[in-house]
C-alpha cells in the first residue's frame, strides 16, 4: 500500500534527500528492491519499538531515527557492522532516552472508558460523550475516505474481515482467507499491516480535519 | 513460556526490562517476528472489541490503552471499521478475487455463441416486424374519429393516511440507518462505497427480571435467514441515562458487551435497544445485564429457538 512511503510535511521528507536516501538504500542491501522491503520492515519494526515504549507520536521518531542513520551515512560513517537492523535499534533506543530525558508529557487522549461517567451523567459527562461522538463521525469519515486510498482488493479484505459480527473470530478467519485464496497467516498479517496503516491515514486526516477547523 | 505468551505479555507491558529489550531486538532482526507482534496486538484489539476477554483480561487491557496513544488510535480505528464494516454493503464478491486462471476456457466462447443467437432472435424478430408493418400501409384507411364522450370527473386521488410510523420514517434522514443500534451515531453519507443494513427478522421486547421463554411464552423464534434481531430491554424507571450492557450465554459466557448504551424515554418506562446479527444467538438460553442499576443490576433472560 505505501510502502516506504514518506508524508510531505515529516521531517524525515523535510531533512531527507533524495541523494541521502538512495544511500541509505544501497547501504541496506546492493538490490535495490531487497533494500527497499528492508527498509520497509525496519521501519515497523520502529513504529512498533515506539508504540509499545508509549511514544505519544511513533511515527515522528521513526522518522527521526530514520533521519539520524541516513545523515551519519551522508557525512561518510561506516556504520552497519553486520545487522543494519541492530544499528537501527541502538538508535532508536538513544532517540528515546532522549524523549524521556526531555520529560516529553505524555497527554492522554480523550478517555473512551470513563470510570464513572454511566453513574453520574452530569453536564461535563455529557458534554464529553457529546465530543466522543463527534470525534467518531469525523473517525468513520476519515475512515472512508482512508479506504478508498487503499487498493480494491485490501479494501475488500479489510471490509469483509469486519463485516458483521464475530469479526475476527477464528471461524470466520478461515472461510474470509479461503475467499480470497490467501493462507491464514497471509491473512493474519496483512489485516494488521492494513490496521495500522489505516490508523496512521486517519491519524493524519483527523489532525488535518481539526487544522481546518480552527 | 510459549513465544505467544511472550509476545503478549510484551504488547501488555508485563515484561521486565530484560525480556522487554530481548523481545524488541528479536523483531528488530526477525520480520516474521515482527509480523507476529503486530498480529497478537491486532487479535487483542479485536478479541477486546467482541467482548471475548474475560473481566480481567479486559481491565488488564483498558490500562495499556490508556498507556499506549498509538495503540489505542488502532483500537479506534478498529472500532470504527467494525462499525463500518456492519453497515456497509460490502457485498464484497469472492468471485471479484478469484484468479482469472480459474475460469474454464471453454465458457468464454459459448458465452460468445449464445449471445450471438440471442442478436439473431432478436433482429429475426425486428425485420418481421418491419415487413409486416411495410404490407399493412397500403390497406390502411383512415378511421373515423370517435365521439365526443364526456369525460366522468376524475374522483380525487385516495391519499393513504400517514400513520406516525410512516411519518417518523419519512422525517428521518437518509444518512440514518432504519433501526440504529444505540452506540451507532448517525453514519455520514456515504460517497463511493454502498450502504446497507441487515434487515431486522426478529424483534423481541424484554421486561427486566423476567423469565421468558419457558413453559409460559414461547421463546424467541428465529428464521434461518441473515439479519438482525432486535431486543428492546423495558425499565422500571428511567434514572440512569446510559448503561452498560453484556450480553451472556446461560453458562456466563460473554458473548458482547456495549458500553454506553443510551436510553430511550417513553411516557411510561424507558428502553434500551439492541441490535444483534441473528447468526451470534444460536439456540440456547441467554443473560443480558444492563449496569449500574438500582438496587442492583438489571437482568434480562430470552431463549433462542430456530424457526
Amino acid at each position: 500500500m505505501m510502502t516506504g512511503y514518506v508524508r510531505p510535511c515529516s521531517r524525515l521528507a523535510r531533512e531527507l534527500t533524495p541523494e541521502t536516501f538512495e544511500r541509505l538504500l544501497v547501504a541496506l542491501h546492493p538490490e535495490r528492491h531487497l533494500a527497499a522491503e528492508q527498509y520497509e520492515q525496519i521501519r515497523q519494526a520502529l513504529i512498533v519499538f515506539f508504540t509499545f515504549r508509549g511514544a505519544l507520536d511513533p511515527l515522528e521518531l521513526t522518522d527521526e531515527t530514520i533521519n539520524r542513520v541516513a545523515r551519519r551515512l551522508a557525512e561518510g560513517e561506516e556504520i552497519f557492522a553486520q545487522q543494519p537492523r541492530n544499528y537501527f535499534y541502538g538508535v532508536a533506543r538513544n532517540v528515546w532516552r532522549e524523549v524521556i530525558a526531555q520529560s516529553v508529557s505524555m497527554q492522554s487522549l480523550d478517555d473512551p472508558f470513563p470510570p464513572d461517567k454511566q453513574s453520574s451523567p452530569d453536564p461535563h459527562a455529557l458534554l464529553l460523550q457529546s465530543e466522543e461522538q463527534q470525534d467518531l463521525e469525523q473517525r468513520l469519515l476519515c475512515l472512508e475516505t482512508c479506504l478508498q486510498k487503499l487498493p480494491k482488493k485490501d479494501r475488500d479484505l479489510m471490509l469483509a474481515y469486519y463485516q458483521g459480527t464475530g469479526s475476527g473470530k477464528i471461524e470466520n478467519r478461515q472461510e474470509i482467507a479461503a475467499q480470497f485464496g490467501i493462507s491464514l497467516k497471509t491473512l493474519r498479517n496483512k489485516t494488521s499491516r492494513l490496521r495500522s496503516e489505516l490508523a496512521i491515514c486517519v491519524r493524519y486526516c483527523l489532525a488535518a480535519k481539526r487544522t481546518t477547523t480552527r | 513460556m510459549s513465544q505467544r505468551n511472550r509476545i503478549i505479555q510484551y504488547v501488555m507491558g508485563e515484561a521486565s526490562e530484560t525480556e522487554q529489550q530481548h523481545t524488541e531486538e528479536q523483531y528488530f532482526a526477525n520480520a516474521e517476528f515482527l509480523h507476529e507482534i503486530q498480529a497478537v496486538s491486532g487479535e487483542l484489539i479485536d478479541a477486546y472489541l467482541n467482548g471475548t476477554m474475560s473481566a480481567d483480561e479486559q481491565a488488564r487491557f483498558e490500562e495499556r490503552l490508556h498507556a499506549i496513544p498509538f495503540l489505542r488510535e488502532q483500537f479506534e480505528t478498529t472500532r470504527a471499521l467494525m462499525r463500518f464494516g456492519q453497515t456497509s454493503a460490502a457485498a464484497v464478491t469472492p468471485r471479484d478475487h478469484v484468479s482469472p486462471a480459474k475460469f474454464s476456457n471453454t465458457r468464454t466462447p459459448r458465452l460468445f455463441w449464445q449471445r450471438l443467437a440471442w442478436v439473431g432472435v432478436a433482429g429475426g424478430f425486428l425485420m418481421g416486424g418491419i415487413w409486416y408493418g411495410r404490407q399493412l400501409i397500403p390497406f390502411r384507411s383512415p378511421e373515423p374519429s370517435p365521439p365526443a364522450v364526456a369525460q366522468a370527473p376524475i374522483p380525487p386521488a385516495t391519499v393513504p393516511q400517514s400513520t406516525p410510523q410512516a411519518t417518523a420514517a419519512a422525517s428521518v434522514p437518509s444518512s440514518v440507518p432504519a433501526s440504529p443500534s444505540p452506540t451507532v451515531t448517525a453514519l455520514p453519507r456515504r460517497s463511493a462505497v454502498k450502504s446497507s443494513i441487515s434487515p431486522i427478522i426478529a424483534s423481541l421486547l424484554l421486561s427486566a427480571n423476567v423469565v421468558r421463554g419457558e413453559n409460559k411464552s414461547a421463546p424467541l423464534l428465529l428464521p434461518s435467514s441473515n439479519g438482525q434481531v432486535r431486543l428492546q430491554l423495558e425499565l422500571p424507571s428511567a434514572s440512569q441515562k446510559v448503561y452498560q450492557v453484556k450480553l451472556q450465554t446461560a453458562q456466563e459466557q460473554t458473548l458482547r458487551i456495549w458500553r454506553n448504551v443510551k436510553v430511550i424515554p417513553s411516557p411510561q418506562t424507558a428502553i434500551v435497544e439492541l441490535h444483534i446479527p441473528a447468526h451470534q444467538l444460536p439456540r440456547g438460553e441467554y443473560f443480558i445485564t444492563l449496569t449500574p442499576g438500582t438496587p442492583a443490576p438489571f437482568r434480562f433472560r430470552f431463549s433462542v429457538e430456530p424457526q
